[in-house]
C-alpha cells in the first residue's frame, strides 16, 4: 500500500462525517464548505431509499422516516457499489436491528420486505426458462412456471392493506405469489393460500399435481382427494392465463 | 457503427426511454451510462437497455471504482464490469478521479482525494491494476470538489502525475475546471492548459448552480451557462477531436431545449475540429 498512515486517517475522517455527521476535521479541509458532502451523500441514499419504499415513506412522518435513514446509513457500511442493490440492505438492516419493535410498527418488516421485492423481481436478472409445452396433463404432467418469481410469508396484509389501516392486535398468515410477467416485465402479486403456496413449491420440486396432492394428503388430510386436485388444476389454469404457469414441462 | 469521435452524445437517462428508441426531437451521436446502473439488470429494463444501445453507440462512465480509495479494489465489481464492457462492446470506459468507498462503506458520491504525492502513486498503481485486468485504457475524469482537502500540491499537478504515471486517458470535464476555478479562485484557462492535453479521449460538459456568493455546486441539473461554453471553445482547440458529453441528470428542460444545448457543442467542434481536419489533410 503505497498510501500513507496519515492520508487514509484523513480520508477515513471524511467519509466518516459523510455517513455519520461526526466532523473530526480541521484544519485540513474548509470547514464553511465541508458540511455539503453530508448534505450531498446524505441526499442520495434518501432519495434512493424513498424511491424503494414509497408506500412506507408516504405513511411514515418526516421525523421517524429521516430517523430511520440516519441510523441505517450512520451505522451500517453499505456493501453493495451498485445504489440500486441498496434498498435490499436496508431492508436486511431494519430486520437485524429490530426496528418493528424500536418503533413500534410490528408490520414493518413485512411492508418493506413486500416493497423491495417488487423492486427487486423487476429488476432481478434474467433466469433462464424451462423447456415446456403448451398441451398436456394437468393431473400428471409436470408444470413448468415462470421462474422469475418469490413467494412471500407475512404475518401482516401489507399486500392488501394500506399501513394506517392495518390491525396490529391480530397478525395472521399470509403468502403472496410475486412475479415478473415475461413479456411486459410487469411485477404482478397474488395473495395464495398456504395450499398453493405449497404446490408451487412442490411444482419448483417437478411434481405433478397428483402427486403433489399424495404428498400433501397428511398434511391437509384432504376429505376428497380428487375435488382437491380439481381445486389445485384450477388454481394453475388462472396462474396460467396470468402467465405465470408457462405449460408443461418437456 | 459511426465514429463518435468529434461527436455529441448524452447520459441515457430511463425516465426518457421512448424518446431515445423512437423520439424525433432528441438526436445525440452516442449514450452514456453508468455501468454500475445496468450490471445485473434483467426484465424490462434489460429489454430496454439491449434496444437503446443496438441504435446508440455507448459509452460507460463508472461510478464505484473508487480509484482514490484506501480500500482494496473491489474485484468482484471488476469481474462483472468486464463483462459488461466487452458484453456491450464498450470502448471509452471512465471513471472518477476520487473515491467513493471508504473503510468498506460506499458513500455513492464522490470525494475529493487529498492532492499528495502518497495519494499520486496509490492511485497511479490502482489504476494500472484496473487497465491491465481490464485490458483497455481507462479514462479518468477531473471532478468538481468544495473543499481541498490536506493539499500539498496543486490539483493540475495531481492530475497531470496520475495521468502520465498511469498512462491513462483523461476526461476533461469543461465545467467542472470552470465550477473548481470559481471556488477555489484560480484560472481555469491556465488550469486548462497545464493539463495533459494530449491524453485527452472525452470530454465532459453540463450545467452548475451557484448556491452561496463564493460556491457552485455541480448539480447537471441546470443548462450550461455562456462562460462555460467560452471554456469549452478555448479548450477544444487545444485537443485533438473526441466524443463530447452532456450531462443532465435532474431538471429537465423540453428536449428542444436539450438538444439545443447539444446543437451548439457540435457547432462549436465543428468550427474548430473539422477545418483542422481538412488542413492536416
Amino acid at each position: 500500500m503505497l498510501l500513507q498512515t496519515e492520508t487514509k486517517k484523513i480520508q477515513s475522517k471524511l467519509s466518516n462525517y459523510c455517513r455519520k455527521g461526526e466532523n473530526t476535521l480541521t484544519t485540513e479541509v474548509n470547514q464553511k464548505r465541508v458540511h455539503h458532502y453530508r448534505r450531498l451523500v446524505y441526499n442520495i441514499i434518501d432519495d434512493i431509499l424513498q424511491s424503494a419504499y414509497p408506500v412506507f415513506y408516504g405513511f411514515a412522518d418526516t421525523k421517524l422516516w429521516d430517523e430511520m435513514v440516519n441510523t441505517f446509513y450512520s451505522n451500517h457500511a453499505c456493501s453493495t457499489p451498485q445504489i440500486w442493490k441498496l434498498p435490499g440492505e436496508f431492508y436486511q438492516y431494519a430486520c437485524e436491528n429490530n426496528f418493528k419493535e424500536k418503533y413500534k410498527l410490528p408490520y414493518l418488516e413485512d411492508l418493506l420486505l413486500f416493497e423491495w421485492m417488487e423492486l427487486d423481481i423487476h429488476t432481478m436478472k434474467d433466469e433462464e426458462y424451462p423447456a415446456y409445452k403448451t398441451e398436456g396433463d394437468w393431473s400428471t404432467d409436470v408444470i413448468a412456471i415462470n421462474p422469475e418469481y418469490r413467494i412471500l410469508s407475512v404475518k401482516y396484509p401489507v399486500h392488501t392493506t394500506h399501513p394506517s389501516e392495518i390491525k396490529t392486535d391480530n397478525p395472521s398468515q399470509y403468502f403472496i405469489l410475486i412475479y415478473r410477467e415475461p413479456n411486459t416485465g410487469r411485477v404482478q402479486f397474488i395473495d395464495i393460500s398456504v395450499l398453493y403456496a405449497l404446490t408451487i413449491e412442490k411444482i419448483e420440486e417437478q411434481k405433478s399435481i397428483t402427486e403433489i396432492v399424495d404428498e400433501t394428503q397428511l398434511l391437509f388430510n384432504f376429505p376428497d382427494k380428487a375435488f382437491a386436485r380439481e381445486q389445485i388444476i384450477n388454481f394453475c389454469k388462472d396462474l396460467q392465463k396470468k402467465e405465470f404457469v408457462l405449460g408443461f414441462r418437456k | 457503427m459511426e465514429s463518435i469521435i468529434g461527436k455529441t452524445g448524452i447520459g441515457f437517462r430511463k425516465d426518457f426511454e421512448e424518446d431515445f428508441l423512437t423520439g424525433t426531437v432528441l438526436k445525440p451521436h452516442f449514450i452514456e451510462v453508468a455501468p454500475e446502473n445496468w450490471i445485473d439488470m434483467g426484465g424490462y429494463w434489460k429489454k430496454i437497455f439491449d434496444k437503446v444501445t443496438e441504435r446508440y453507440p455507448l459509452t460507460c462512465h463508472g461510478l464505484s471504482l473508487s480509484l482514490g480509495s484506501p480500500d482494496e479494489l473491489d474485484w468482484d465489481f471488476l469481474k462483472k464490469l468486464k463483462v459488461f464492457l466487452k458484453q456491450y462492446n464498450v470502448q471509452l470506459y471512465s471513471e472518477h478521479l476520487s473515491y467513493a468507498k471508504c473503510d468498506n462503506a460506499h458513500l455513492y458520491d464522490l470525494l475529493p482525494i487529498p492532492f499528495r504525492e502518497d495519494a499520486v502513486k496509490h492511485i497511479i498503481e490502482r489504476i494500472k491494476t484496473v487497465q491491465d485486468f481490464l485490458e483497455q485504457k481507462i479514462a479518468i475524469e477531473n471532478v468538481s470538489y468544495y473543499t481541498p482537502v490536506a493539499a500539498e500540491m496543486e490539483e493540475y499537478t495531481f492530475i497531470s502525475e496520475i495521468v502520465n504515471g498511469a498512462d491513462c486517458r483523461l476526461l476533461l470535464d469543461v465545467n467542472n475546471v470552470y465550477v473548481n476555478s470559481f471556488n477555489h479562485k484560480y484560472d481555469a484557462h491556465a488550469f486548462i492548459k497545464k493539463l495533459p492535453l494530449d491524453k485527452v479521449a472525452y470530454m465532459h460538459m453540463a450545467g452548475h448552480l451557484q448556491v452561496e456568493e463564493d460556491l457552485i455546486i455541480d448539480t447537471h441539473a441546470e443548462n450550461i451557462i455562456d462562460p462555460v461554453f467560452d471554456l469549452f471553445d478555448y479548450t477544444i482547440q487545444l485537443v485533438k477531436p473526441v466524443p463530447v458529453l452532456l450531462e443532465r441528470d435532474y431538471n429537465f428542460p423540453e428536449f428542444e431545449q436539450l438538444q439545443g444545448e447539444l446543437n451548439r457543442l457540435q457547432q462549436i467542434c465543428n468550427n474548430v475540429w473539422i477545418p483542422q481536419h481538412a488542413a492536416a489533410n
